[in-house]
């Protein structure tokens, strides 16, 4: 099966080692002031980021392109444990893909320097993690009704 | 591709139960029946599955009115893993600015510390 097969995995992971202690690296994650120095391809010109972080807290980032367009990345912080692990959705205002994507990074000490691990995955939709909503509600009403048949019984 | 075709690939993708069917498909065609097999759904299920899948250009289906044997269409596929390409050029790039910017500010709290 080559890569154009192979459905089970779609993701992108991308393993880094930066020269900087890991609550540095984390700060350049999450401070919009930190963030608008490094965020974007090599094509962009001024990046604006607002970012409200706390777990359902909003990010923005507003990149402006050398050709003069603008592409806005919009999302939600999903999870925030500094420093060590950081993950928020991730979607384009334009619309279009119709797919929210999630980000993920991790950071482990390599000695004096920072192994951070990226995943961006395009499968966690609105509608997947709407569904595992649903599952962990029906397990947690299964709980409450087996505690309830114990203290009955 | 559109970005709307593009929408219906990844909304196909979107499952896990479609991603291995297709998985199965990649060794070659095979009937519902067989599809159906190692999931623990109804046949009626695996073929609304393959409906999502038909529908986003995932998969064809042969014209035999009985069996109408399934096989793998990978050109959407391909056009999603260019996509991820996309996405692989920006974060590499913005990693590579990540990584000049933390020695940047790094040396500016060493000056810092120093004088």
């Amino acid at each position: 099966m080559d890569a154009n097969t192979d459905v089970s995995n779609r993701e992108l992971t991308i393993s880094r080692t930066f020269n900087a202690p890991r609550p540095l690296v984390f700060k350049a994650w999450t401070q919009p002031e930190h963030m608008a120095r490094w965020w974007g391809c090599n094509d962009t010109q001024k990046i604006h980021v607002e970012s409200d972080l706390r777990v359902g807290g909003s990010l923005r980032a507003e990149m402006t392109l050398k050709d003069g367009t603008l592409h806005v990345v919009i999302g939600t912080y999903l999870e925030i444990d500094e420093p060590d692990r950081l993950s928020f959705t991730w979607d384009w205002e334009s619309g279009g893909l119709g797919t929210e994507t999630v980000v993920t990074i991790t950071l482990e000490d390599a000695g004096e320097q920072t192994k951070m691990t990226m995943v961006h995955r395009l499968f966690d939709t609105r509608e997947m993690r709407d569904l595992h909503g649903e599952g962990w509600t029906v397990s947690m009403e299964r709980l409450e009704a087996f505690l309830s048949e114990k203290a009955a019984g | 591709m559109n970005q709307d075709a593009l929408s219906d690939t990844f909304a196909a993708l979107a499952d896990p139960t479609r991603r291995q069917i297709l998985s199965r498909l990649a060794g070659g065609e095979m009937t519902v029946k067989e599809l159906a097999e190692p999931f623990p759904i109804s046949m009626p299920a695996v073929s609304r599955h393959l409906k999502v899948l038909e529908k986003a250009g995932l998969i064809k289906r042969g014209r035999d009115a009985q069996w109408r044997p399934c096989r793998l269409n990978a050109a959407p596929l391909k056009e999603a893993d260019d996509w991820i390409g996309r996405y692989r050029e920006f974060w590499t790039q913005s990693f590579d600015r990540l990584d000049d910017y933390l020695q940047q500010i790094q040396k500016g709290n060493d000056d810092g510390r120093q004088h």
